[in-house]
C-alpha cells in the first residue's frame, strides 16, 4: 500500500512537471518559432548528454538508453536497456517536446529515484536546442 | 606562448641553474664505494659533472616477479644498489632534468659508471614528472561560482556549496579514488577515442568504458554543467597538453635523507586485476610473519588473492572462497562493461564474489579479509531484535539488499598454517579493520555505509577461535553522541534528520572508513567521508552495546576531504586530506566540554587540529597542493627508521609516500615504474638485529587500472605497455631506508 502511494505521488509529480513545462511552451510558443538551433543542440548534447547516451542509429545502449528516434516513442521501451524500477513505474508517457523538456530540465524531480537523477538537468536556454537535435536524429 | 608556458620555461631555466650550482659544489673525487658480490655500484655523471639526487635503476626479467631495485645518487653522483638477487640486470639512470640514460647490462658484484642524459628541453624533462605536475594544469571553477545555483543560475549544481566540495569529488572522493589523473595514460587520449571531432565527446566515451564505466559516469554526472563542467574541463586540459602546454613547476630531486631510500619493486597478479590493500604482519607486533608471504586483497576485480614470497621473488594466487557460492552475487552485476575499454575491449574483467577489501594479520599469522561470503539479502536470524545478542536487541540489522551491494562484506580468515578458510558471518558490513591490543584480541571494523547501517562492529577473536561461534563473538553499536550531556549513553536517542530533543542523546549516521585503536586509552577512532570530512571517536565503555559513546570532530578549514586515517602511540589521530595536507587531531588539546547540545555536529574542538602542507603544485587559484592522499599509516614501531610514530601518507598524485618528520615532508618516491598509487601501508621487521636490511614498509599499488602504470619496456616514459605481456600488473613496493646513500 505504501509503495502504491509512493508511485501515485511520483506519477502526480511527473504530471505536474509536464503541466508546468506545457504552460511554459504555450507562453513561449513552439521550439521552431523561437529558432531552436540543431547545431547548438548537438553541441549541448555532447556537453551534457553524451556521457550517458549514444545517438547513432545502431549504437549500443550505454549507461542510458540509445536516443535515436526518441521523439514519439513510448517511454521505457528501448530494446535491451535495463530501466530503473522507479522510471518504469512512473514514466507512462510517450516522448514528445513537452515530456522530453520536462524530463531533461529536472530528471530527479520528474522521476525521483531514477538513475538519471545524478544529473541536475539542462539549462532552460539549451533545452529547445537539444530537443530539436534529438528530433533530427530519426 | 602563453603566460603559463613562459613561467614554466623560466622556472626550468632556474632549476637548471640551481642544479648546475649544486654540481659545482659537489664535484669531488668519487671514492669509498664498497661493492659487495651482490651489489652494483658506480658513479653517475653527465656533461655537467657528477649527478646528485638521481635514481639508478637495476631491473631484471630473470626472477619470478617483475623486479627493480632503485637507489639515489649521493652528492658526488655515487650509487650502490645493494643486495641484488642473482640475475642479469639492466641498469640505467632516471632523474629530474634528465631523460633516461641508455640501459646497460650489469651483474651483481660489478662497477659501472653511468652517463646521465641531460633533457634537451623542458618538454622532454617533463615526461618524467609525477602526475601532480600535469594534474595541476586542470582548470577548476572559480571560487566565485560557489555555491552552485543550478543550470539556470551559475551552472554549478546546487549540491556543491563550496569549491572545496567540488575539489573533493574530482580528487579522492571521486575520480582520484581510483585513478592517478595526470599520469601518461590519463593525460593522453587512447587511439580508440581519437577519431572524435570533439574532445568532450572523446572523454564522454572514455568515461563509459570498461567495468569502471558505471562509477565514472555516476561521478561525472554530478559534475556536469551547461558548459560541460568537469567533462569539458578534462577535454580542455588534455587538449592543452596535446598542444604542448607544460607543467609550470619542476619537481625537486631527492635531498638529505630522501637519498637514503632503497625501493624494491615487484609485481603480482596480472594487468587486468587490481588490488586495494595488502597485509604483511600483525600491526601490533611487526615481527610476526618475518620473511613470510605478503597477502593482497583484490576488491571488485577477482577472487584470486595474490601472494608474494619476497625471499624467493615468486608470486602465486589462491582463490578466496565464499561460503554460499550458489547465490552470492558478483561484482560484475554492479560493474557491467557497457562500452569497450581501449585495453580490454568488452571483456568483463571484474568478476568477484568475495570483494575482499582489506586484510590484516593476527599474532598467529592468520589473515583476516573484509570480504563477502554470502548474499546481502541473507542476514542471519541473530541480527534481528529477537536475537540473544545484545547488539541486535538494541540495534537490529535486518535490512536486506538485493543483488550486489558494495559494503555487504563479512570476515573471511585464511590460516596459512592449515591453508583453510573460516567464515565469520557478521551482521554489519565491513570495510577496514584493525586489532585492539587487548586480552580478547578484539578486531574492530567500520562499515563505510552511512545512514541506518552506520555502525562500528567488533569480533572477540579469542572467543571465536575458542568456540567457533561467530554470533556470540560479535557485537556492534550505532554511533550515539552524548548530546544531553549527562556523561552516559541513553536509549531513546534522537534519530538523524529528526527534530532534536535536548534531553536525549543523538545518533549520527556517519559511516566509518579507516579505523584504528588508540594505545592511549583504548578508544576506537575512524574517519568518515562526508564532506568536509569527520573523525569519530568511540569509547566502548564496560559493555559496548549498552555503553559505547561516540564523539564527532569535523575537519575545519583549511582542511577538507578525508579518506583513511591512523593513530600514534600517544593517541593523536592522523589523517590525509584532499586540501593538500596531512592533519593531526590531538584530543588532549580540547579546551571545552566535548558533549552536550550540538556535539553531534562536530564543532566542539577545532583547537585539536593541526595542518601540515603536502608538497607539489596547486591548481591555479587554489591553495594547497593538487595532491589527493588516500590513506595514512603511522609507523608506531619505527620500522622505516624515520622515528617512532612517524605519520606516512600515500602520495597518490606523486608516485610517493609522504612521511612527516619534524614538521617537514620527506618524499619517498617510486620513480619507476611511474604511476605508483597506494591505498594502504604495512610495515614489517623481518630481523630485529638486521639493521635497515631487516625491516621495511610494504605497499601495493591500488589504482583500479594497473595497466595505466608504466609498462615493461614502455614505448614512452610513463606509458602503458602496448600489449598484454608488457602492461603492468599491480606493484608490490618495499621501502627501506639506509643510514646513508651508499649503505650496504
Amino acid at each position: 500500500m505504501t509503495e502504491q502511494l509512493h508511485l501515485l505521488h511520483h506519477a502526480a509529480q511527473a504530471m505536474k512537471s509536464i503541466a508546468m513545462v506545457s504552460l511554459t511552451l504555450i507562453v513561449a510558443g513552439p521550439s521552431e518559432s523561437r529558432g531552436a538551433d540543431i547545431k547548438k543542440g548537438e553541441a549541448a548534447f555532447t556537453r551534457q548528454c553524451s556521457l550517458c547516451h549514444s545517438i547513432g542509429k545502431d549504437d549500443a545502449n550505454r549507461f542510458g538508453p540509445n536516443l535515436f528516434g526518441i521523439l514519439k516513442r513510448k517511454a521505457g521501451t528501448v530494446p535491451g536497456f535495463k530501466y530503473s524500477q522507479a522510471f518504469l513505474s512512473t514514466a507512462q508517457w510517450s516522448w514528445n517536446a513537452e515530456t522530453l523538456k520536462a524530463w531533461i530540465l529536472g530528471p530527479a524531480h520528474m522521476v525521483p529515484g531514477s538513475t538519471m537523477g545524478v544529473f541536475q538537468g539542462v539549462a532552460d536556454r539549451d533545452s529547445d536546442d537539444i530537443i530539436a537535435y534529438l528530433d533530427s536524429q530519426r | 606562448m602563453n603566460l603559463r608556458s613562459s613561467i614554466a620555461i623560466a622556472l626550468a631555466v632556474a632549476v637548471l641553474i640551481a642544479v648546475g650550482s649544486t654540481r659545482s659544489h659537489s664535484e669531488q673525487k668519487p671514492s669509498g664505494i664498497e661493492i659487495g658480490t651482490s651489489d652494483i655500484g658506480g658513479v653517475v655523471t653527465s656533461r655537467f659533472g657528477p649527478e646528485a639526487g638521481v635514481w639508478v635503476i637495476a631491473e631484471t626479467k630473470d626472477l619470478g616477479t617483475r623486479f627493480a631495485k632503485i637507489v639515489v645518487t649521493d652528492d658526488a653522483g655515487r650509487f650502490l644498489v645493494p643486495d641484488l638477487p642473482k640475475a642479469h640486470y639492466q641498469l640505467w639512470v632516471r632523474g629530474y632534468g634528465l631523460v633516461d640514460s641508455k640501459k646497460i647490462s650489469a651483474d651483481p658484484g660489478s662497477r659501472h659508471d653511468l652517463k646521465a642524459e641531460i633533457a634537451p628541453n623542458l618538454a622532454a624533462a617533463a615526461q618524467y614528472y609525477p602526475a601532480i605536475y600535469w594534474f595541476s594544469l586542470l582548470r577548476i571553477p572559480d571560487k566565485s561560482k560557489f555555491p552552485g545555483t543550478g543550470p539556470n543560475g551559475n551552472g554549478i549544481p546546487v549540491e556543491f556549496k563550496t569549491q572545496d566540495q567540488w575539489l573533493d569529488v574530482i580528487k579522492t572522493n571521486g575520480c582520484g579514488n581510483c585513478h592517478q589523473i595526470g599520469n601518461y595514460a590519463t593525460r593522453t587520449m587512447p587511439e580508440l577515442f581519437s577519431h572524435y571531432d570533439s574532445s568532450i565527446a572523446a572523454w564522454a566515451q572514455r568515461l563509459q568504458s570498461g567495468p569502471g564505466g558505471t562509477a565514472m559516469v555516476r561521478t561525472m554526472g554530478r559534475l556536469l554543467t551547461p558548459d560541460g563542467g568537469h567533462l569539458a574541463a578534462l577535454a580542455d586540459w588534455s587538449d592543452r597538453i596535446k598542444k604542448g602546454e607544460l607543467p609550470s613547476q619542476s619537481p625537486p630531486r631527492p635531498v638529505g635523507v630522501e637519498r637514503n631510500l632503497v625501493v624494491t619493486v615487484r609485481d603480482w597478479l596480472d594487468p587486468k586485476h587490481y588490488l586495494h590493500d595488502l597485509a604483511a604482519t600483525d600491526k601490533r607486533d611487526p615481527t610476526v610473519n618475518a620473511f613470510g608471504p605478503i597477502y593482497g586483497a583484490t576488491e571488485l576485480s577477482t577472487d584470486e588473492i595474490p601472494i608474494l614470497d619476497p625471499v624467493h621473488n615468486t608470486k602465486s594466487e589462491i582463490k578466496l572462497p565464499v561460503r554460499d557460492p550458489a547465490d552470492t552475487p558478483s561484482s560484475a552485476e554492479a560493474n557491467p562493461v557497457f562500452a569497450p575499454s581501449p585495453y580490454w575491449g568488452m571483456e568483463q574483467i571484474w568478476n568477484s564474489q568475495a570483494n575482499a577489501h582489506t586484510p590484516t594479520m593476527d599474532h598467529e599469522g592468520r589473515v583476516y579479509f573484509t570480504a563477502q561470503m554470502r548474499a546481502p539479502n541473507n542476514q542471519p536470524a541473530y541480527c534481528g531484535k529477537d536475537s540473544p545478542l545484545r547488539s541486535a536487541q538494541l540495534y537490529p540489522l535486518t535490512e536486506h539488499h538485493e543483488g550486489f551491494f558494495q559494503n555487504a562484506r563479512q570476515i573471511t580468515v585464511y590460516d596459512p598454517k592449515t591453508q583453510k578458510f573460516s567464515f565469520i558471518d557478521t551482521c554489519f558490513g565491513t570495510q577496514h579493520l584493525n586489532f585492539a591490543e587487548d586480552d580478547d584480541e578484539t578486531l574492530w571494523m567500520g562499515t563505510n555505509t552511512s545512514g541506518k547501517l552506520a555502525v562500528i562492529g567488533w569480533i572477540d577473536t579469542k572467543k571465536y577461535w575458542q568456540t567457533g561461534d561467530a554470533a556470540a563473538a560479535q557485537g556492534w553499536t550505532p554511533l550515539i553522541v552524548d548530546t544531553n550531556g549527562n556523561g552516559k549513553r541513553d536509549e531513546g536517542y534522537n534519530e538523524p534528520g529528526q527534530p532534536v530533543d535536548p534531553k536525549k542523546d543523538t545518533r549520527v549516521p556517519f559511516g566509518i572508513y579507516g579505523i584504528s585503536w588508540s594505545p592511549l586509552d583504548g578508544s576506537i577512532w575512524g574517519s568518515s567521508l562526508k564532506h568536509p570530512g569527520y573523525i569519530i571517536r568511540l569509547a566502548p565503555g564496560s559493555n559496548p552495546p549498552d555503553t559505547a559513546l561516540a564523539e564527532v570532530y569535523k575537519v575545519p578549514l583549511p582542511g577538507y576531504g578525508i579518506r583513511g586515517m591512523d593513530i600514534d602511540r600517544k593517541g593523536v589521530v592522523w589523517v590525509p586530506l584532499d586540501s593538500g595536507h596531512i592533519a593531526s587531531f590531538d584530543r588532549r588539546k580540547c579546551r571545552g566540554p566535548l558533549n552536550g547540545p550540538g556535539a553531534e555536529q562536530g564543532n566542539k574542538c577545532p583547537e585539536g587540529w593541526s595542518f601540515y602542507p603536502l608538497p607539489g603544485p596547486s591548481f591555479q587559484g587554489v591553495s594547497g597542493a593538487a595532491e589527493n592522499p588516500y590513506y595514512l599509516w603511522v609507523d608506531q614501531h619505527n620500522i622505516l627508521g624515520l622515528g617512532a610514530d612517524t605519520p606516512i601518507a600515500t602520495g597518490n598524485q606523486s608516485d610517493s609516500l609522504h612521511a612527516l618528520v619534524g614538521g617537514r615532508i620527506i618524499e619517498l618516491r617510486v620513480p619507476y615504474p611511474m604511476g605508483f598509487f597506494a591505498k594502504g601501508i604495512d610495515g614489517r621487521i623481518d630481523d630485529p638485529n638486521g639493521g635497515w636490511k631487516g625491516r621495511g614498509l610494504w605497499v601495493t599499488s591500488g589504482n583500479r587500472t594497473p595497466f595505466h602504470i608504466e609498462g615493461i619496456d614502455a614505448p614512452a616514459p610513463g606509458a602503458p605497455g602496448k600489449t598484454e605481456a608488457t602492461r603492468s600488473s599491480p606493484l608490490v613496493v618495499h621501502f627501506q631506508l639506509r643510514p646513508d646513500p651508499l649503505g650496504d
